[in-house]
């Protein structure tokens, strides 16, 4: 089969993930790379891989099958359409734009010109997190009664400084930047979102924008959630912080979800299932069992790109389309209104 | 000092256990149990304490200077005012009364008779607790910004059986008002005054007219937050039963059920492990984080608790849980059942 030919837009911090993955990957073209900052050049370079300092040369020079964007979220829109005009599939990062609105328009303009559209909800590659998936709806530990989640990680006063003043900006907090993948993880394991009220609140930092969120949720089916959210707390506790994904953020071994079954608990990603053996001796005063699952680690990001190179080919599914990214941007915009209004909100 | 001289009023399943408990307490003088039923005057017997059928009786012959009321909960108001009006202090088991309007008819009468309430939370005697309290209160977690509590265990179908059947029915049962009431205590006794509360409730697993299954967010008067997964039906020790060991009759593999984040540092609760950043320029979620644990006392919080009670009465100790501290903690609990019914967030 002929190798895919890919190109990436947008080579901040996470794009330039995406090109050290693509410069790895052996069964693809990586074609070429853009950034409207020429310093990227370097990088581009070292991976053996052509730059551009504008993506629109990029596509119409090159022969491309899919584009990668990594751009900033309010330009989600406007390269998507484009790109989609000139007929390349689109891998978008995560969220899928800046706003609902412009999620459609991007939905739709995908549609009109039939490319693909995927969006970068890497931890959905996960073999871990496909696991638990696998566990939950297979009722593995019974009925799903709840989920607890823990994000608990300090960012730096760094992180806020300079160029990054808008995270310190409404729209550039932890419930759009960090708890959207908690929701999208949420979603893939156990289903869609009925119902949610959150308490939001930015007394630590005193920034305009959240530090601190506590939600409770309500999934199809009945089961319920809560997730409690802080990036002002040294906890140490949560996804970046416990799977080892990304070894720039400190590692310590510590479950940050528990989904709690009627006949069993897993804990991530500590990977662990406990039951009761005996259905005669099950309760509190009992011992509980514990055994182990198994998994083989593999790079979420290195699959990512693979699902999206087998949409291409016609030999996969994407784990998650535009449609799908919508209704987990809408969860996360929900969580930020209902912090504001002190309502809880229901959805159709 | 002479001892204060007690009267037990109750010496069923609770009662019982108190009254052993009671004998060991130095300062005190168990005097007289009474119970209406008379099989229990064996208990007495043994013990070496007088046996009254009629609760009454026992308060008038004897000269007593205090009352532990080990009764259910509707009864805590009709006899606890009964006992005040003859100047006897009282200890009430949690929860102070099944109603707020009934607390309150009982701490009046109190106040009238100028008699002190203690109401039996005993967790804030746990040395857990009174560590967790002034690791937080004396600013070791800088300021708190949030608090999680897990309480996620399986209770065997025996406890919801037979002469415990009431357990099923919103008269009293249900683990909110049986056991969560415990958590909002300690949340309230180490955290401060909660303000707002919501919850989503659930009763699809048991199926039982009281909830089987909660998710609850809390907002303290500091503008810290929180979250509480409340479940009595999954094979889990993330609870306090399950973790604390202080309940010999329950299994633990002493864990963790709560987590208090706080600006400077994080407690995971009850191992006790207070996490910080040591140096002050390494200070963000790619820096390693230090652990510091605390030597705690194993104390059993009910003889501290009932010894307490008797320094009340001597004039040496103000209640640690008085009357209108118990109202508080019935009426936050009380509120998340009813969020749970409206589903709307209730401001207290």
């Amino acid at each position: 089969m002929k190798k895919v030919r890919l190109g990436l837009i947008g080579m901040g911090m996470i794009g330039k993930l995406h090109a050290e993955t693509m410069s790895k990957m052996k069964d693809i073209e990586f074609v070429a790379a853009s950034d409207a900052d020429a310093k990227h050049q370097k990088t581009a370079t070292e991976l053996g891989t052509k730059f551009y300092q504008s993506y629109k040369e990029m596509i119409g020079k090159d022969t491309l099958d899919g584009v990668v964007i990594a751009v900033p979220n309010e330009l989600h829109l406007p390269v998507g359409a484009t790109c989609a005009k000139k007929g390349l599939n689109i891998l978008m990062e995560k969220p899928i734009a800046a706003d609902l609105e412009s999620a459609d328009r991007l939905i739709q303009a995908a549609k009109e010109n039939k490319v693909i559209l995927m969006v970068g909800h890497h931890r959905r590659h996960n073999p871990m997190i496909e696991e638990l998936r696998r566990i939950v709806r297979g009722g593995e530990i019974g009925k799903l009664v709840g989920v607890t989640v823990l994000w608990s990680l300090y960012k730096p006063k760094d992180y806020f400084k300079g160029p990054f003043a808008w995270r310190a900006q409404p729209g550039g907090g932890p419930i759009r930047i960090n708890l959207i993948h908690e929701i999208d993880n949420i979603r893939y394991i156990c289903g869609d979102i009925t119902r949610l009220y959150a308490e939001v609140s930015h007394e630590a930092r005193k920034f305009p924008v959240e530090d601190t969120v506590s939600i409770s949720l309500r999934i199809a089916g009945g089961a319920v959630a809560n997730i409690f959210l802080t990036d002002t707390a040294p906890g140490n506790v949560g996804y970046e912080a416990n799977t080892g994904e990304n070894l720039f953020f400190y590692q310590s071994p510590q479950n940050c979800y528990y989904y709690y079954g009627t006949e069993g608990v897993v804990t991530f990603p500590g990977m662990k299932k406990f039951f009761y053996r005996d259905p005669a001796k099950a309760g509190w005063q009992y011992a509980l069992c514990e055994e182990g699952i198994k998994i083989d680690r593999e790079d979420p990001y290195t699959r990512q790109i693979r699902n999206f190179c087998g949409v291409i080919q016609g030999t996969e599914k994407p784990k998650i389309d535009g449609v799908d990214a919508r209704k987990t941007l809408e969860v996360a915009l929900a969580i930020q209104k209902s912090g504001e209004t002190g309502q809880a909100i229901v959805f159709g | 000092m002479e001892k204060v001289r007690i009267g037990l009023i109750g010496l069923g399943l609770m009662g019982t256990p108190h009254a052993r408990i009671l004998k060991k307490v130095e300062e005190c003088d168990l005097v007289a149990a009474a119970e209406v039923d008379e099989k229990q005057k064996k208990v007495a017997e043994e013990l070496g304490i007088k046996f009254y059928k009629n609760y009454e009786e026992m308060i008038e012959k004897e000269t007593l200077q205090g009352v532990i009321l080990a009764l259910p909960n509707h009864l805590h108001a009709p006899i606890g005012i009964a006992c005040a009006k003859r100047g006897l202090h009282l200890f009430v088991e949690k929860p102070i009364a099944p109603s707020v309007a009934e607390a309150d008819r009982l701490i009046a009468a109190a106040k009238e008779n100028k008699v002190q309430i203690l109401v039996g939370h005993q967790r804030r005697f746990s040395s857990l607790v009174e560590k967790a309290r002034e690791i937080v209160t004396g600013g070791q977690l800088g300021r708190l910004v949030g608090v999680t509590i897990t309480w996620a265990l399986l209770k065997p179908g025996s406890y919801y059986e037979g002469p415990l059947s009431w357990r099923k029915e919103q008269k009293g049962g249900g683990p909110i008002l049986i056991n969560l009431i415990h958590e909002i205590d300690n949340l309230r006794y180490i955290c401060g005054e909660i303000d707002e509360v919501y919850a989503q409730v659930s009763n699809r697993i048991r199926n039982f007219p009281v909830e089987d299954t909660a998710s609850i967010t809390l907002r303290f008067k500091s503008g810290a937050i929180g979250t509480v997964f409340l479940t009595d039906c999954s094979p889990s020790l993330t609870s306090w039963e399950g973790t604390t060991g202080e309940n010999p009759l329950l299994y633990s593999d002493f864990g963790n059920c709560y987590n208090f984040f706080g600006t400077d540092a994080s407690l995971l609760f009850p191992q006790m492990k207070r996490r910080y950043y040591a140096d002050p320029t390494k200070v963000g979620w790619n820096y390693p984080i230090t652990e510091q644990g605390y030597k705690i006392p194993r104390e059993d919080p009910y003889i501290k608790e009932f010894s307490h009670f008797c320094r009340v009465i001597q004039g040496k100790e103000i209640p640690r849980t008085s009357g209108e501290d118990g109202r508080r903690t019935l009426e936050v609990t009380l509120a998340i059942k009813r969020s749970g019914e409206t589903g709307q967030p209730i401001r207290l």
